[in-house]
């Protein structure tokens, strides 16, 4: 593929929304590339190495079992496109990426029946196809450790409903939901779904944060390992390891389980009682 | 905190939260920064675009007398917030003395893009649940990273172009249309077509006889803006088991419309509610009827139709 440019750049909404006909959705016609590089901007991330992970996970993952391969790309993607909060909330870098650099995974992970939804190449972060990706590694990780984010992407409804909820941009509290799906406490996509609604009813009285205190994420150490991408090799057969810009204290992850499992145990699971 | 029904006492009164001072990479922010009465802190300045970090020295205050009641162990925090960048930060306060913490949060550059908003809550143990929110700041403070003068107004970026001048494709279609508006991306746009005969000279037109004439023009688009961005953030639904906001200006355009949509609901049921009505496909007949209603009335409302003129004539002066 030798078209692949050579950094990953930025294109606006308004021109992705351009591009974004029914026939490219269908995938009955190819995006144009000459002209979306005509109204991108240029960006400092190497676009190949990217593209080659997501190569990799189409190649990992058959067509049947593509959502598996969320699980798979999250932290690899997290540890290959290292961006700042502040770069990950530009859309125009999601865009360019969807529309220019990997458009075939796009495809290939979310056609369904004949096309592909426009908000899977171009919308919000939790539906952007690697916008949601990037995001979920990020807010689930314990520092270094993406051992979490394995484990969060492992289940779509986590993807699906927790990613979007706000009470989970306090890291001890998606840690204790992620130790629920980890201890088996909570299995289905359903049971996801009630565990994150009450998690989120019930913070709307109690403080999660004074309960369950964080500390400040380090913003220098996370600099450094942006800027060591360059001399680093992200392995694709071990989980890669992310930022060691501090790890969720374990006392305040340990103080919201037995609360979060309370809360699980009290809500109404949809379609518990005549599930199979 | 408004419109939730709280299953204990929480404080009666006023609590507030002042931001003092601001400290960017430990270098007090000049005082013009800080708007106190628009509750607003403007971090962009253009002679230290490198800046990483600014500290602010938050005070929160609370009515003392209103304390007392069936709490135990109140403390305070802040929390600063930025939905875009998914970040956010809490801090304990220490307590000063009775009804007043103060604290210093730090704001990262790297973990903010646009606006944060920064609130406070009190937090105690009631009926021996601990960590029960009993009060939020009755008015959060905004910590905008991209303005240069604090100001909070949000008015519609506004662009004279000719739609059938051989730059603008994308506008061919629309060649003979005198406007349209364009609600994808971070901030919608209204664009006014120069090519339209007489529309340019007309919204710019000084003449008292005139004046009848432009402002119903102006409501009149004014309309269609309000009705284009309502439909355009009402289409984003991503159809989640409980309805979200969007967040951003369809978020605003959402709190701002809904209550004349919906008068009888609560902007959260009003929102359950349009949204109910979108997805079992009952978005015609009723629900147009009363989306027009509420932009006319948004588009009729002095200053909205006022800031819309304003806007008009401040761009022509830009562009020309």
């Amino acid at each position: 593929m030798s078209d692949i440019p050579e950094h990953v750049g930025h294109l606006s909404d308004e021109a992705a929304a351009k591009f974004l006909n029914s026939a490219v959705l269908e995938d009955r016609e190819p995006l144009p590339s000459a002209a979306i590089d005509r109204t991108s901007q240029l960006g400092r991330w190497p676009a190949e190495r990217v593209w080659e992970a997501m190569e990799e996970a189409m190649k990992r993952f058959g067509p049947e079992s593509r959502t598996a391969a969320d699980a798979w790309l999250a932290p690899v993607l997290h540890a290959t496109l290292r961006l700042t909060r502040r770069e990950a909330a530009d859309s125009s870098l999601w865009n360019h990426l969807a529309l220019r650099v990997a458009p075939r995974y796009v495809y290939w992970r979310h056609m369904g029946g004949s096309s592909v939804s426009r908000a899977r190449f171009s919308g919000p972060f939790h539906t952007q196809t690697f916008a949601r990706l990037w995001w979920a590694a990020e807010l689930f990780r314990d520092g270094p450790d993406y051992g979490p984010v394995v484990l969060a992407c492992g289940n779509q409804d986590v993807l699906n409903t927790a990613l979007r909820l706000e009470v989970i941009l306090h890291r001890p509290t998606a840690q204790a939901m992620v130790r629920l799906l980890a201890s088996g406490v909570i299995r289905t996509g359903r049971e996801v779904n009630a565990l994150a609604q009450a998690v989120n009813a019930a913070g709307s009285t109690l403080a999660y944060e004074a309960l369950a205190p964080d500390v400040e994420q380090d913003v220098d150490s996370y600099q450094d390992w942006i800027g060591a991408f360059a001399h680093e090799h992200i392995p694709y057969d071990s989980t890669p390891e992310g930022p060691d810009d501090g790890r969720v204290p374990r006392h305040s992850v340990e103080a919201l389980t037995p609360l979060f499992t309370t809360l699980f145990s009290e809500a109404p699971v949809r379609g518990q009682k005549i599930a199979p | 905190m408004t419109r939730r029904i709280f299953p204990y006492p929480v404080v009666v009164g006023d609590v507030s939260l002042e931001v003092a001072q601001v400290r960017l990479d430990d270098i007090a922010l000049p005082y013009e920064m800080i708007s106190t009465s628009e509750r607003m802190v403007a971090l962009h300045r253009i002679d230290r675009r490198d800046w990483r970090s600014a500290r602010l020295s938050v005070q929160v205050r609370a009515p003392e007398r209103e304390l007392e009641g069936p709490w135990s162990g109140i403390s305070c925090m802040a929390l600063l917030a930025e939905r875009r960048t998914n970040t956010r930060t809490a801090v304990r306060l220490r307590r000063e003395r009775p009804g007043q913490w103060a604290g210093e949060v730090e704001l990262h550059r790297d973990r903010h893009l646009a606006q944060a908003e920064l609130t406070g809550q009190l937090i105690a143990d009631v009926d021996g649940v601990a960590g029960r929110m009993i009060a939020t700041t009755t008015d959060s403070w905004t910590i905008d990273l991209r303005a240069r003068t604090p100001s909070r107004r949000d008015e519609i970026k506004t662009r004279w172009i000719d739609f059938a001048a051989d730059a603008n494709p994308h506008l061919h279609a629309f060649r003979s249309d005198p406007w349209l508006v364009e609600a994808v991306g971070e901030e919608p746009v209204l664009y006014l077509n120069s090519g339209f005969d007489g529309l340019k000279s007309l919204l710019e037109s000084g003449r008292p006889a005139d004046r009848a004439v432009r402002d119903n023009l102006a409501s009149q688009i004014a309309m269609g803006v309000w009705t284009a961005m309502f439909n355009a953030a009402l289409y984003l639904d991503e159809m989640t088991s409980s309805p979200q906001w969007p967040g951003g200006w369809r978020e605003s355009v959402l709190r701002r419309m809904l209550p004349d949509i919906f008068p009888e609901f609560s902007p959260e049921d009003a929102l359950t509610e349009v949204l109910a009505r979108r997805r079992s496909g009952e978005g015609g007949g009723d629900l147009q009827t009363r989306i027009m209603h509420a932009a006319s009335r948004r588009a009729q409302v002095a200053p909205s139709l006022g800031a819309l003129i304003r806007t008009l004539s401040r761009t022509s002066q830009e562009d020309e």
